[in-house]
């Protein structure tokens, strides 16, 4: 009897619900009466659960690549004429899948956590409370959304997946990097929730998590960067953020994770900030659950949204209990969590930490009040509104200046409280620094403010990673008498987390020149060429040569040949074309970037192209200094990965040269 | 506990600056989303404002210029009807009776409009007896 | 602090709570949904019979042949999972209602060259009613097709009354064609 994938993966979703399930409780029961053969049992059931989720992957994706159309997410998301990596791709297209690649991440953390990570009382509650989420997202997926139903009758072909998500290589990146983050991002999460449930509230729990938080964080920011990068190639208006309401819950829980991020180094030295740490992880949590309801729900209609379903009222229940119960048990140990120490001096590495602290979870604030002001107003007049760029914008752009001028400053000062001597000092040469920069590009013509601003605390953050590597090698290579590149490396090689997070703040600063200029000095015009004629734009000539078809088995496309010229020198001949997929009617105008240091040159289709069309209208939009913002990207993702690397360490028996020098200086 | 009545202060401080910025940050730049027949009701409220405005695209009432890239064409829910302007070329699904939603501002009448947003499907039409469903209307245009 | 936290807590997650639950209960758009074609007579069209039916209606099939009858327009793909759904209803309701003088009309369309596909479809299903064929996917495009499955409702006088987007189901089929036999 040949058995239907259907029905396996049916069964393998069930398995998993019901192993995880079993784990949480023996893992709930065998922490709370120590019994360690529950506590084993409880270990073992999650590496299982692991094996069992990947068996639902494996089923699915035999189902995808080998076009079985008895499996219903297949025929409803798949089809014969997609290329092998849209097939394999089209397993995160849809609502369902994207369950399922969550909840399987989602297995293989709390396997790796099960087999990995350091013995501690902790560990025990840890497990059990990613075996509970993980119970909620495999009954989802078991119960209310599975993938797998078999259909009596298959069709001989499905739809493919929506037509955007053919379009770009990216697909492929993006939501994985996405799940990885958020997933990653349970794991302190978990052993906060052990550190409340023990009453061990200090720095043990963050210590034990400190590179799965880093790695989670890292994960997301790359994810939200790629995301705006696939939007800029993909949807035709030129732009990479549109305080879309599904962009914004993937940066609410990035903006307190990156204040997490920071806050818990405060802990770590000083045991202080327990309840900002705490809550930051807490609320992080909670926005990454809040996100994913809000794009599955149809609560707020956005370009992003995988659209309603019968999950909604799931994830809305999921929310409500991972709210009150985490909360809640942080209400009820209030005692042991609070703060006995208290801040020494706000000018000092924990001021500054605190600043962060304020400053993100203010930003993350206004985008949460932003994304849900028109739902509030829809509930309490009726009335429909929409709150857009200009709010996000207004909101946060001062926020985000006060956060460069923090960041500058904030590596500098030492702990406990900056002396006056140094810290004027170094300001000086900061404030030097700003005002350098700022007015060269004042005289280079820019006079917007906040480009010209940022530019500014461009100088200024430069200026500062300046004096903090200074300060780090110089003392360094008095004493080892050695070369600045020798004491760079071997200072590299033994701090890693240090130069890490260097590298991480210069890249944060490269991005936001990116956007600065990006969104400051955008040209966005719709310009007209016959074919066969041109148009000047922005010190180009663009030449409509003629148009093209080019159909291969996965779409068609339909395009016109632009030829690019920068005064009399050819530079390049892009082609902005439709993209039409078998099985539907739309056209989805795909955009051809030309990518330059300088600016970005982007060409979208904006009329139907036809043979006999005898003109089309382009959407031309010029972009200043918008490829940093990837590059920036990428290059904090190897910061990340850096810090990443090599040997834990034991944070007592660092030597702070830093602050030693600045005393000295 | 000098401390602590500083940072409290500060904080106070912080947070009303914070409030008043929100607040005024959300005066100025909420969009309403309207019918023709909600804004000529309400029309002073609108005024010097960005709005929405969403209907269907009156049969007739399209034309190109394909010169200049402008587009007009009036904006109808049966009760009341408005004309548009937009500066460039009408989108692939953008058709008569078509639902459309143009975000702009009113100039002397006439609503300029720089975002068109096309809905693809949910056309509605209004029963013969006058009666318009706004909610529906609305609801399909969402 | 504890009891106050707690509070809070609560409190903040049933605001929050019911704010959701509101936007959950909204509701989505009715399936039924009103049509710009509604009221208006149906686009005419002439298309290619599948060889089942040919002796019965020719080669092809003309809206102006159905004069006078009420019709009940179902378009459908051979890749559309929710068409496989509601075949057997169509079919059931085609052998209980054929003789009141209703049409159905089954429309393969966005399915271009996949004839042979469209017959393994109506073999699957032994459907009875005519069904013919809009390679081109133009006629969809007149009728203001959202997707697949669409059934429209035209009056004896060739007027549109309505249409339903997705799988037609019993509930859907007995109202409406309740209403067009009046």
């Amino acid at each position: 009897m040949q058995l239907e994938l259907g029905v396996v993966g049916s069964a393998a979703a069930f398995l998993a619900f019901a192993v995880a399930l079993y784990g949480a409780v023996a893992g709930v029961l065998g922490a709370s009466r120590r019994d360690p053969r529950l506590v084993t049992s409880a270990r073992l059931s999650a590496v299982a659960g692991f094996l069992v989720a990947t068996v639902a992957i494996v089923v699915m994706e035999s189902a995808l690549l080998t076009d079985d159309f008895s499996v219903s997410y297949v025929a409803q998301h798949s089809r014969i004429s997609s290329p092998v990596w849209v097939k394999v791709v089209t397993l995160w297209a849809a609502l369902e899948g994207s369950i399922l690649l969550w909840a399987w991440l989602l297995s293989g953390y709390t396997a790796l956590v099960a087999a990995v990570a350091a013995l501690s009382p902790l560990r025990p509650w840890a497990i059990a409370v990613m075996q509970g989420v993980q119970t909620f997202f495999f009954f989802v997926l078991a119960f209310l959304a599975n993938p797998f139903k078999v259909l009596p009758n298959p069709p001989l072909d499905g739809p493919g997946p929506n037509e955007l998500l053919q379009n770009h290589w990216m697909m492929a990146v993006h939501p994985v990097l996405m799940y990885l983050g958020f997933v990653g991002l349970t794991v302190p999460f978990a052993y906060a929730m052990a550190a409340l449930i023990t009453r061990r509230p200090g720095a043990e729990w963050m210590v034990l998590t400190r590179r799965w938080t880093l790695a989670g964080w890292g994960f997301l920011s790359a994810a939200i960067v790629a995301g705006g990068w696939w939007s800029y190639e993909v949807l035709g208006w030129g732009g990479y953020w549109a305080w879309d309401p599904v962009e914004n819950v993937s940066l609410m829980p990035w903006l307190t994770a990156t204040a997490f991020v920071h806050s818990v180094q405060v802990q770590e030295r000083r045991h202080m900030l327990k309840p900002w740490n705490v809550a930051l992880i807490l609320t992080t949590f909670a926005l990454s659950v809040l996100g994913t309801f809000l794009t599955r729900s149809g609560v707020v209609s956005s370009v992003h949204a995988f659209g309603s379903g019968p999950v909604g009222p799931a994830f809305l229940a999921f929310f409500v209990i991972v709210v009150l119960v985490s909360f809640g048990l942080l209400a009820a140990r209030w005692e042991d969590v609070k703060d006995r120490a208290e801040l020494d001096s706000l000018v000092s590495r924990e001021g500054a930490m605190l600043g962060v602290n304020v400053l993100f979870l203010a930003l993350a604030f206004a985008v949460l009040l932003g994304t849900l002001f028109p739902l509030v107003v829809e509930a309490i007049s009726g009335d429909r509104v929409t709150v857009g760029p200009p709010f996000f914008d207004q909101v946060t752009l001062p926020i985000w200046m006060l956060v460069l001028l923090l960041m500058g400053i904030g590596p500098l000062l030492p702990w406990r409280k900056a002396e006056e001597q140094s810290l004027r000092s170094n300001l000086a040469w900061m404030l030097a620094g700003l005002v350098v920069a700022g007015g060269l590009a004042w005289a280079l013509g820019v006079r917007k403010l906040y480009p010209a601003l940022t530019v500014g605390l461009a100088g200024y953050n430069v200026v500062s990673l300046g004096l903090l590597l200074a300060g780090a090698l110089v003392p360094r290579m008095r004493l080892a008498k050695r070369p600045a590149l020798q004491v760079l490396r071997s200072y590299a090689h033994e701090n890693r987390r240090r130069v890490g997070s260097m590298v991480v703040h210069f890249a944060v600063v490269v991005i936001a020149v990116g956007v600065a200029f990006s969104a400051g000095y955008r040209v966005d015009e719709q310009v007209r060429l016959d074919i066969g004629g041109s148009a000047e734009f922005e010190g180009y000539t663009l030449t409509a040569t003629e148009l093209f078809v080019d159909p291969t088995a996965a779409r068609v496309s339909a395009g016109v040949l632009v030829e690019v010229r920068s005064g009399d020198r050819f530079v390049t001949t892009l082609r902005p074309r439709i993209n039409v997929f078998p099985g539907s009617n739309r056209g989805i105008p795909t955009p051809a970037v030309l990518y330059r240091p300088s600016h970005d040159l982007y060409l979208s289709l904006n009329s139907n192209v036809a043979p006999g069309t005898t003109f089309v209208v382009l959407r031309v939009v010029k972009s200043p200094l918008v490829t940093w913002i990837w590059v920036g990207g990428a290059l904090l993702a190897l910061g990340t990965a850096y810090a990443l690397g090599g040997s834990t360490r034991r944070v007592a028996a660092r030597v702070s040269v830093p602050a030693a020098a600045a005393r000295e200086a | 506990m000098r401390k602590k009545l500083l940072y409290g202060a500060l904080g106070v401080v912080v947070l009303a600056a914070a409030g008043l910025m929100i607040a005024r940050a959300l005066q100025t730049s909420l969009v309403y989303f309207v019918l023709p027949s909600e804004y000529a009701r309400d029309a002073a409220s609108f005024d010097g404002r960005r709005i929405r405005l969403a209907g269907l695209v009156e049969p007739g009432s399209v034309s190109f210029d394909d010169a200049q890239l402008q587009l007009t064409f009036n904006v109808t829910d049966a009760i009341k009807t408005y004309p548009v302007t937009y500066k460039g070329a009408p989108p692939d699904l953008f058709q008569e009776n078509g639902g459309v939603v143009i975000e702009g501002q009113f100039h002397e009448g006439v609503f300029v409009g720089d975002n068109l947003l096309v809905k693809h499907s949910n056309d509605y039409h209004p029963p013969d007896d006058g009666q318009v469903d706004v909610e529906a209307l609305k609801e399909s245009l969402r | 602090m504890k009891r106050q936290g707690l509070l809070l807590t609560v409190l903040a997650v049933a605001l929050l709570g019911g704010l959701f639950a509101y936007g959950l209960l909204r509701g989505e758009p009715d399936r039924d949904i009103p049509t710009a074609l509604k009221g208006k007579p149906a686009p005419a069209f002439e298309l290619p019979v599948h060889e089942h039916y040919v002796n019965q209606f020719g080669e092809t099939l003309s809206l102006e042949e159905l004069e006078g009858r009420p019709l009940v327009v179902n378009f459908w793909a051979s890749w559309c999972a929710p068409c496989y759904d509601e075949a057997p209803v169509l079919q059931a309701y085609w052998e209980r209602y054929e003789d009141t003088g209703v049409v159905f009309v089954g429309v393969q369309t966005q399915d271009r060259g996949k004839r042979a596909e469209g017959r393994a479809f109506i073999d699957l299903f032994g459907l009875s009613f005519p069904n013919v064929v809009d390679d081109d996917s133009a006629v969809s495009v007149d009728w203001g097709l959202f997707g697949v499955p669409e059934t429209f409702f035209v009056s004896r006088d060739g007027v549109v009354l309505d249409k339903h987007v997705g799988p037609v189901t019993p509930q859907v089929l007995d109202a409406q064609l309740a209403a067009l036999l009046r």
